[in-house]
């Protein structure tokens, strides 16, 4: 009954409205508004139902493939595997969008049963920002791009989920970006009303901090899903091209990241007020940019999303949430005073301010990269474009110093680093540096931008075992402890700090897997069966070529023994397939991934006359590193999140830091509003 | 205190002007003209040797194969023509009388070197990334 769907939207639509008013009504009332802003919350619950039931009734369609749903011909076929039927859902513009509007309603609904109970008081305001902009992904659902479409008849199947699509990788990329860039909405909406509440106290300072790694830590797992499926689908031999999409993924996540660490000055020391609202703030619009530069065809992109309407009214959307924010912080500049100076440029704080220039200076550059070709044709009436060599040759040195910052910022002292605590700090992790980076060269690592990396890697990751070492070993003295529950101990007491430190480690490791591509060996041959080639430590001979086909598609496969030190290791099969439903044909890589490098192999053609195949073939050096830097990262973030035991004592401790006379919380927000604390 | 200040703005503005200047140096080398044919003839004195981004369909039965990784076919915009030289793998959906998007230095004479090529598939299906010639440096 996909007439339903319609019906269900326009109720959601009805009930989001109302809540938007009925809270703001409520919160004008003040004191005497307490039923109408029960009422204005029951609605955004309705609303997430509704919008639930819709989502579940567009998933059945799909699976039950009701063709007569124009969604569901469109993206889906017959034979596709259930898993992908249901994975349509994200597939296209009308699914994605009723994703969003549906993460968004659940994301509120979890904000608001969370904190009901706790009896937040600027749960309205949040509740009211939150709908108000469900409110919008609703209207386009109703009014510019419909899920429920009915066709007038239904085909007798539907053009089926492109190929290149059909990856696991693939099918949780989308959802995982989604969920990062709608959850971005959760901080953004504590801090508007904050804002607009003008409590300002910093208690939506200690609660935006969980709010974010969430929607951080499903944008870092998006990200590296689709590096992950660009790397094993596209075969070119890499997995990040700079391409418009990419980089619109990338800028929230580094404003994020900033924002992630700001926040924490915010928390310890009371400065950084207006800066930590403005990061928020621009977090939050670089995630709707994304999907703005996309939709509208702007900025041609190699991703061919097809364009609509909703670029445009993303592009309104944009601007005019970012005037609702700007109006709401000019409003409360006077409020926004930092209780304390920076004292020294040798300390913590300063390390968490120049992180936080270079993260924004990652993302300017990024940013300037992508939208330059308007603005050179706005300028001086020629398209010019920077590709990936402007990437790589602004992005890199800026990352090399992030990665230094990682190292140095977390054993720095608050306030003021003395000559003494530096040398406590950096004796070691110098000396193994030194140590590394001489092995590094021995190693022939000799090229500059990769050395630097990897030596910082060495020094970054002996900070990280030295935290953990003395910690450990202070409450093996001090406790009695055995080193295994010291480790476990010391973790579950500070579970954000070493977790935030697991989530460096695996920083690190991406780092590792990054400056592997500069040491990556490429070629293409062409080759008749029995004849070989060799390529950096491998040995390859071409041993035959297949061809065949089943129902959904051709297919034509080379088999090729590959050899390391005269031994073969390993058969590929790199494939080319043309689905019968898709005119082009599609490349299925052979990877041979080891600890060391991978050997990526591409059929990239195939010639009847000559009987001669030719392939592309790539050797990348520590590219797994790379993929399990991405796991340790999302499980460090779990780390810092998920509580693992329960706590006794009702205030945070931080082993090391400077006692917090400055940050005396206030005492009449805390006796009002038990916040959740961020552990 | 004002001296401490003074210290922490400088380090801000160095780090901004750093930016600016890794910035405008990664411009000056990387930038790609987007243009058209008939304004790379107009000017090729302008154009010759830098980087440039064309469009054009790929001309019936011009495609030469010298190896399985060099090529040479024509492409035409606006009735005008040029001359691509290619080395590297072909896209999978490079077809003659296809639109091509061609990325690579001029090389004055009307010949043009491509770096890379890009195919525009009239594809019906949308969120699909095309495909990218296996160069990409």
């Amino acid at each position: 009954m996909p007439e339903l769907g319609p019906w269900l939207l326009w109720l959601a639509g009805l009930a989001t409205a109302y809540s938007v008013l009925i809270l703001f009504a409520g919160i004008r009332r003040g004191a005497q508004g307490a039923a109408l802003i029960a009422s204005g919350h029951n609605a955004a619950l309705a609303s997430a139902t509704l919008l639930t039931l819709a989502a579940g009734l567009l998933f059945y369609n799909l699976a039950i493939s009701n063709f007569r749903v124009e969604y569901v011909a469109h993206y889906t076929s017959r034979e596709l595997p259930l898993f992908y039927k249901l994975s349509a859902f994200w597939g296209g513009q009308q699914g994605s969008l009723l994703l969003w509007a549906w993460l968004l309603a659940g994301f509120t609904a979890a904000v608001l049963l969370i904190y009901r109970r706790r009896q937040l008081q600027t749960l309205p305001h949040i509740i009211a920002i939150l709908m108000g902009a469900l409110l919008f992904f609703i209207a386009l659902l109703l009014f510019v791009s419909p899920p429920f479409a009915l066709l007038q008849r239904a085909p007798q199947n539907g053009a089926g989920l492109n190929p290149m699509l059909q990856h696991p990788a693939m099918v949780a990329h989308p959802p995982m970006l989604y969920l990062g860039y709608v959850g971005m909405a959760v901080p953004l909406a504590f801090a508007l009303a904050a804002l607009l509440s003008g409590r300002l106290e910093d208690t939506w300072v200690a609660n935006v901090r969980r709010w974010t790694l969430i929607p951080w830590f499903f944008l870092t797992l998006g990200i590296m899903l689709g590096a992950r499926w660009a790397y094993v689908e596209l075969g070119w031999g890499g997995y990040w091209a700079w391409d418009p999409v990419e980089n619109a993924s990338l800028m929230p996540w580094l404003s994020g990241t900033a924002f992630l660490h700001s926040i924490i000055i915010q928390e310890k020391k009371g400065m950084l007020k207006i800066w930590n609202m403005v990061l928020i703030m621009l977090t939050f619009e670089l995630c709707l940019f994304g999907t703005f530069i996309t939709r509208s065809g702007i900025i041609s992109s190699v991703h061919a999303f097809a364009q609509s309407g909703i670029g445009p009214m993303f592009g309104v959307f944009i601007v005019t949430t970012s005037a609702f924010c700007v109006w709401a912080l000019v409003r409360r500049l006077p409020k926004l005073r930092a209780r304390n100076r920076l004292e020294s440029m040798v300390s913590r704080e300063s390390t968490f301010l120049l992180n936080n220039l270079v993260l924004l200076g990652a993302t300017f550059a990024v940013f300037w990269g992508t939208i330059f070709p308007l603005v050179s044709e706005a300028l001086r009436g020629v398209k010019i474009t920077v590709g990936a060599p402007f990437f790589n040759q602004v992005n890199i040195p800026i990352a090399l110093a992030l990665l230094a910052l990682t190292g140095i910022g977390p054993v720095l002292a608050w306030r003021k680093s003395s000559a003494e605590n530096l040398r406590k700090q950096f004796f070691w992790p110098a000396a193994v540096t030194v140590l590394g980076a001489v092995l590094l060269w021995l190693g022939e690592f000799r090229q500059l931008y990769a050395f630097i990396a990897l030596t910082l890697a060495i020094f970054v990751t002996a900070t990280i075992v030295q935290e953990f070492y003395r910690g450990v070993q202070a409450r093996r003295a001090n406790q009695r402890e055995n080193g295994l529950v010291a480790l476990g101990r010391l973790f579950s007491r500070n579970q954000r700090r070493y977790g935030g430190y697991i989530v460096h480690f695996g920083i690190v490791l991406i780092f590792v897997g990054i400056s592997g591509t500069a040491f990556t060996l490429q070629s293409e041959v062409t080759l008749k069966p029995q004849e070989n080639f060799g390529l950096g430590r491998y040995h390859l001979e071409f041993a035959r070529m297949d061809f065949g086909s089943d129902a959904a598609k051709e297919w034509m496969r080379g088999e090729l023994q590959v050899y390391l030190d005269g031994k073969l290791v390993e058969t590929l099969h790199p494939e080319k397939r043309l689905y019968a439903t898709h005119e082009q044909p599609t490349t299925e890589v052979a990877l041979l991934s080891t600890w060391r490098d991978d050997l990526y192999l591409v059929l990239a053609g195939y010639d009847n006359e000559q009987g001669a195949a030719t392939f592309s073939a790539y050797v990348n050096p520590l590219v797994r590193w790379l993929w399990i830097g991405g796991w340790v990262m999302a499980l460090g973030t779990v780390l810092a999140l998920v509580p693992l035991a329960r706590r006794k004592q009702n205030f945070k401790t931080e082993p090391q830091a400077a006692p917090r006379v400055t940050s005396k919380p206030n005492r009449r927000a805390r006796k009002n509003q038990p916040l959740i604390h961020a552990h | 205190m004002q001296k401490k200040n003074f210290k922490i703005y400088f380090v801000i503005a160095a780090v901004l002007v750093t930016f600016v200047v890794l910035v405008g140096s990664g411009m000056e080398d990387t930038m790609v003209y987007t243009i058209t044919v008939k304004e790379l003839k107009a000017n090729p004195a302008k154009f010759e040797g830098r980087g440039v981004r064309l469009s054009g369909k790929v001309v019936e039965a011009s495609l030469i194969k010298h190896s399985a990784t060099a090529f040479e076919f024509d492409i035409v915009a606006e009735e005008e023509m040029l001359r691509v030289r290619y080395a590297g793998i072909l896209p999978d959906t490079f077809r003659e009388n296809h639109e091509v998007i061609i990325e690579g230095k001029y090389r004055g004479e009307n010949a043009f070197d491509a770096q890379h090529i890009f195919t525009k598939c009239a594809s019906k299906y949308e969120a699909v990334p095309e495909h990218e010639t296996a160069e990409t440096k």
